[in-house]
């Protein structure tokens, strides 16, 4: 067993590739460069998103060269992207402009919760797959989508736990808890994750890892939010390790003998 | 001639292959990826491969976004 929960002897194992930190950092609303690089070295993350966007003249400096000087390994994203096509040409666009097979596949399907869009979705990550790409999917909390998710050769998935940026936690442990019970592959909790007790959360219920973004980038203080879900990680990692006894209403027989005075 | 950059017109004098026109608006930005019309144009083809006028191009790179 770990020592740490999340060091060397427990790594996260991802698309062929193992991680001691169980963090994967979003970096959408980060306000800017040198608040996003405290939030990476606080958090410990060894993954963090990047969007492909068209290129600015005047762009200020770039997140690529902040997340490779940290050693961080850039795992593109198809944020934005609406249709499967969009996200396809997209991951096809990242892989030529950064020469990673991985991507982080979101197909979204309803501009104000961001829910997944799970016909497109699936459409994606077929091709995606066949296409050789390491599919790293943004799914609904369904456990038959996350199967059919698998069983197309995605590498991960990556169910959310309350909608893209509300930071209301995981609203449907039971589903989760299906989800990580029938996956093969690793479970990343994507999305909803407020703060570290929800990270704790997702670990404890057997994740395999959580992304983080908008919890940790448009905190009052992105470096204490990032620290904090460091710890939470590695606290419901070692928790889901340890396995508490199960909740009972009370405990039978007693833990402690009735003692009564004199002896 | 007359191309579309990025979602904006741009004048490019005739025989401007895709290397050109990325350091034109990339500067020395080295993990760019082109698309034409739709098409992503692969690294290997742009120096042979000569724009023509109304020709769509994006030329992208990662940016801070999403989760």
């Amino acid at each position: 067993m770990s020592g740490e929960g999340s060091g060397p002897a427990d790594p996260l194992a991802l698309g062929g590739v193992t991680f001691s930190s169980r963090i994967v950092l979003g970096t959408g609303g980060a306000r800017s460069l040198e608040a996003l690089e405290a939030a990476v070295r606080a958090s410990g993350a060894e993954i963090a998103t990047v969007a492909l966007r068209r290129v600015a003249p005047d762009a200020p400096g770039s997140v690529v060269d902040v997340l490779t000087r940290w050693g961080v390994t850039l795992l593109p994203n198809t944020a934005g992207c609406y249709t499967a096509h969009d996200a396809i040409t997209t991951a096809r666009l990242a892989r030529e402009a950064l020469g990673t097979d991985w991507i982080k596949l979101e197909v979204i399907g309803d501009e104000r919760t961001l829910f997944p869009d799970a016909v497109e979705l699936l459409d994606a990550a077929e091709t995606l797959v066949d296409e050789g790409f390491c599919v790293l999917p943004y799914t609904n909390d369904d456990p038959v989508l996350a199967q059919r998710l698998e069983q197309l050769g995605c590498a991960a998935v990556m169910p959310l736990g309350a909608p893209i940026g509300s930071g209301a936690g995981i609203r449907n442990p039971y589903n989760l808890r299906i989800i990580v019970e029938h996956a093969h592959v690793p479970v990343v909790l994507d999305a909803g994750i407020g703060t570290a007790s929800d990270a704790t959360t997702a670990m404890e219920l057997g994740c395999d890892a959580v992304l983080l973004a908008s919890a940790v980038t448009r905190a009052e203080d992105p470096a204490a939010m990032a620290e904090a879900m460091r710890h939470g990680v590695v606290a419901g990692r070692l928790a889901s390790i340890g396995q508490p006894p199960p909740e009972a209403p009370y405990r039978r027989p007693r833990p402690v003998g009735r003692l009564r005075w004199p002896l | 001639m007359r191309l579309v950059v990025n979602g904006a017109d741009r004048d490019v004098a005739a025989g401007t292959t895709v290397t050109a026109l990325v350091e034109e608006v990339a500067g020395d930005r080295r993990q760019v990826a082109v698309a034409i019309n739709g098409d992503i144009v692969e690294r290997n083809r742009w120096d042979e491969l000569e724009l023509d006028a109304g020709d769509h191009v994006e030329i992208v790179a990662a940016a801070q976004g999403g989760g």
